[in-house]
């Protein structure tokens, strides 16, 4: 596995993975994602690469050289040395692969060691189980819950607030 | 992408906007709907950039094998008051009458009120469209009057239904669905 920079032609993956409702459907969105169009995609993409507080990466299978995924840090702050992650594999055949933990770890080893972060934090749906367990053993703890912090499938849902610092999860 | 039985539903792209003309310019097609043709390929254009740039949703109806067949849309969505109104039309003359248009307003319904929340889902039809409420009263809406005179076409005003449905009747009615396929 490897993690490359995220290019503008990209964005058809993003196209791709973003109108899957498999995909979708554990992500815990707040906003509406309705259908997306490659127009849209093409916009949001170009926004985030020129961004200073985005740094995104698209995860490959070195192997195969398919892309199967995203991972990002986005709200970076330099000030206090925080980001949030965001980690997607997009394509559903290489769920429970172990694909998305070692996506997970390349990234955060980036966040720590390159970029020099101290604390990197995510929110997760609280029935995204294959999420929480991919994240818990990357080494991030649950600091708590928001309750009921948006709408899925009928009725109002929760979300787990998780963090990683440097000192817990710096190269072993 | 929004996954039905029949059909999916997709975000428009600008290649899409010959094929909406031709729905649009074809008089079978608009005969119950408050377009105003002949419209241009121009227009249409002015018509998408509005779109994209507002609250308002359109999306293409298209077959499981890919066949783009019409369109389903957003008016006023309301986040506060939790409610919005809705548009479909099938354009390709062929598939009327299968259960497409059927299927898309289900597959939108159930994303509206399950993951957006919606309390009501409004919509106007003409009153001798008998098509179209038949449809709309399979998924579940109801008569809540005429609208007397609501448009005018081709030299005269025509009454109009208004129809809705709310989250709690979209919940018997799902729920129903759910037990029949069982």
């Amino acid at each position: 596995m490897g993690l490359r920079p995220m290019l503008s032609e990209d964005s058809w993956l993003f196209y791709k993975w973003f109108n899957d409702q498999r995909v979708l459907a554990d992500m815990g969105l707040k906003h509406a994602l309705f259908c997306v169009s490659v127009e849209e995609e093409r916009a949001r993409i170009g926004k985030k690469l020129s961004s200073p507080t985005d740094r995104d990466f698209i995860i490959v299978d070195l192997e195969s050289e398919h892309a199967i995924g995203w991972a990002g840090l986005s709200h970076i702050d330099l000030r206090n040395s925080t980001a949030e992650v965001n980690v997607v594999i997009g394509e559903p055949q290489e769920w429970d692969s172990g694909k998305g933990i070692e996506a997970t770890r390349m990234l955060v080893d980036h966040a720590f060691e390159v970029m020099n972060m101290h604390r990197l934090y995510l929110r997760v749906a609280e029935y995204n189980e294959r999420a929480i367990a991919c994240f818990t053993t990357s080494g991030f703890t649950v600091e708590g819950t928001m309750k009921d912090d948006h709408y899925h499938h009928g009725k109002y849902a929760s979300s787990h607030l998780m963090s990683i610092l440097r000192e817990e999860g710096g190269r072993r | 992408m929004l996954e039905g039985k029949l059909v999916r539903l997709r975000a428009p792209e600008r290649g899409d906007l010959p094929v909406f003309v031709k729905w649009i310019n074809d008089p079978e097609v608009t005969e119950f709907l408050q377009f105003e043709p002949p419209m241009s390929i121009e227009d249409e254009e002015i018509w998408y950039q509005h779109m994209i740039q507002s609250k308002d949703r359109t999306f293409v109806i298209e077959t499981k094998e890919g066949r783009p067949i019409g369109n389903i849309g957003l008016m006023g969505m309301d986040l506060r008051n939790r409610k919005t109104e809705i548009g479909i039309m099938i354009g390709e003359k062929d598939l009327w009458s299968h259960g497409y248009g059927t299927d898309a307003m289900l597959v939108l319904l159930r994303y509206l009120f399950d993951e957006m929340n919606m309390n009501r889902v409004g919509l106007y039809a003409d009153s001798h469209n008998h098509r179209a409420l038949r449809s709309y009263e399979k998924c579940g809406f109801t008569h809540e009057g005429v609208v007397r005179q609501y448009r005018f076409k081709d030299g005269q005003y025509l009454d109009s239904v208004q129809m809705s449905i709310l989250q709690q009747e979209w919940k018997v009615a799902e729920l129903a669905r759910s037990n029949d396929v069982r």
